[in-house]
């Protein structure tokens, strides 16, 4: 009820409404934009587009659903599009060179804590599209046949790519915990 | 741990923090627009459909209530050509006195607090407020005193509040009225005439709506005189209101208004409560406000009848 208030007061031009909105979903979006770009200047730049995109829209936009799920679903569809065209440009320019390139930029704006770090860079070892569908799936609680739908894939290519992401992060834990224990021997 | 356990932890424990300037920066796009969007329903309301915003704390709401007596009588002298805001604000001039009760219920289950208020000429003000009766002028509190208690005390913030923001009606004009209603932040007000809302001839109604939050406040006003009766605020939100009663008076005796000369009543024992919560005030219909009018009007009908 309260998201559908706010929603109702942004269309009415509240910018404290759309403040509050930000407040209570910022976190979540960052993690995921975070998560799924491991660059704090580009998850900057994404939810800047995505609040953006909403206020443009919010004449014509009716609020069925979460609202959570609304905007980390807009935040992903926004990360892939970008993470596209980086894509592109380091296709040209330096192909080992992928995504994350800018998690160590001296930008302080954006604290994130360990953890973050920690899943943030975990992510960044898989494919995007992986990591797309584990981090839609865990925290926005999007059902695969939602998250297929949204990425215009089927609900078992959504289910396959949660499947071998996961295996991967695996590896990846291991690995973190064999060279932890290596190192303290 | 399996990897979607340590992934939903990650998650879970994940956190970060952005500076104000990031804030700014994320945001600065979205409320420009909203901004403008704000102008476009603002204009879309077209000229004769203008509206005010509204802020929520009660003693806002209450001060918005009282100041609407304000609004509402310009607004028919608005409607006739030729009439400016100047007669407006003329108009209001020439009430000399009103009372107002105020309540203000801040939720659904709450229970409703009661404010009383009477202005008179040259921005004298007395109210009551729970156990207090506080004397203001300008927008100042004087004094402020519990009648239960007998003594001078500290003025209710409340009622400081209520009073400085009523303080400007010395010198009503339309702007006043507004920057009152939305605590500096509009604009333009005229409500709307509802036929909807109206139950009989005699009366007329008017709504107003706000921009960006929900409440809407209704006055309820005489047709021929035009003088306002009633006003409500409700918030759909919380259920929250505020209901005001309104009284007018050709005239008080200058006493109701003097802090001073009260003061010198608390110590009489022979005055109740109720004595001293509405003492020297004249009900215009000659009717008894306090168990002292009571007594006189007996020992004077007896002196008459004795003669």
């Amino acid at each position: 009820m309260e998201d559908k208030l706010l929603v109702l007061r942004c269309k009415r031009g509240s910018t404290e409404a759309l403040g509050r909105i930000y407040e209570k979903y910022k976190t979540d979006m960052l993690v995921l934009a975070m998560a799924l770009l491991n660059d704090k200047s580009a998850a900057e730049d994404v939810m800047h587009d995505v609040f953006l995109s909403f206020v443009m829209n919010i004449e014509k936009f009716s609020l069925t659903g979460s609202l959570k799920s609304y905007l980390l679903t807009c935040l992903a569809n926004r990360a892939r599009n970008l993470n596209k065209a980086k894509h592109r440009q380091s296709v040209d320019m330096d192909p080992a060179g992928a995504v994350s390139h800018g998690s160590d930029e001296p930008l302080q704006a954006i604290m994130c804590n360990e953890q973050l770090q920690h899943l943030s860079n975990a992510m960044a070892e898989l494919s995007y599209e992986k990591r797309e569908v584990i981090m839609l799936h865990f925290q926005a609680g999007m059902a695969f046949r939602t998250i297929g739908k949204s990425l215009g894939v089927s609900a078992n290519t959504a289910k396959s790519r949660y499947r071998y992401g996961l295996d991967k992060l695996r590896s990846i834990f291991e690995n973190e915990v064999k060279n932890g224990t290596s190192r303290k021997n | 741990m399996e990897p979607a356990e340590k992934i939903k932890e990650l998650i879970n424990k994940s956190d970060a923090k952005t500076a104000a300037e990031v804030d700014n920066r994320i945001l600065a796009g979205a409320r420009e627009h909203l901004e403008k969007l704000r102008e476009k329903n603002l204009t879309a309301g077209g000229a004769g459909i203008r509206r005010m915003i509204v802020k929520s704390p009660v003693v806002r709401l209450a001060a918005a209530a009282v100041i609407g007596i304000a609004a509402l009588i310009g607004i028919h002298q608005i409607t006739a050509p030729g009439i400016a805001w100047a007669d407006v604000a003329e108009r209001f001039r020439s009430v000399p006195y009103f009372n107002a009760t105020i309540y203000v219920k801040e939720g659904a289950l709450k229970e409703p607090k009661q404010f009383e208020i009477w202005m008179g000429p040259g921005g004298r003000a007395r109210m009551r407020i729970g156990r207090q009766v506080v004397f203001g002028q300008g927008g100042q509190v004087l004094k402020a005193f519990d009648i239960s208690r007998r003594i001078e005390v500290q003025p209710d913030m409340q009622a400081v509040e209520l009073l400085d923001m009523l303080g400007n009606m010395e010198e009503y004009s339309l702007e006043t009225v507004i920057r009152s209603i939305s605590g500096g932040n509009l604009v333009d007000v005229t409500p709307l005439v509802n036929a909807d809302a109206v139950i009989s001839e005699d009366m007329v109604v008017f709504d107003a709506f706000t921009d960006e939050h929900f409440e809407w406040l209704r006055v309820y006003a005489l047709r021929e005189s035009r003088l306002p009766v009633g006003i409500r605020m409700w918030d759909p939100q919380k259920g929250k209101s505020v209901d005001v009663f309104i009284n007018y008076f050709k005239e008080q005796p200058d006493v109701f208004f003097d802090a001073k000369t009260f003061s010198t009543k608390l110590a009489d024992l022979s005055c109740t409560d109720a004595d001293l919560a509405y003492m020297f005030l004249k009900d215009p219909g000659g009717q008894s406000i306090t168990a002292k009018d009571l007594l006189e009007r007996e020992s004077s009908s007896e002196g008459r009848d004795g003669k």
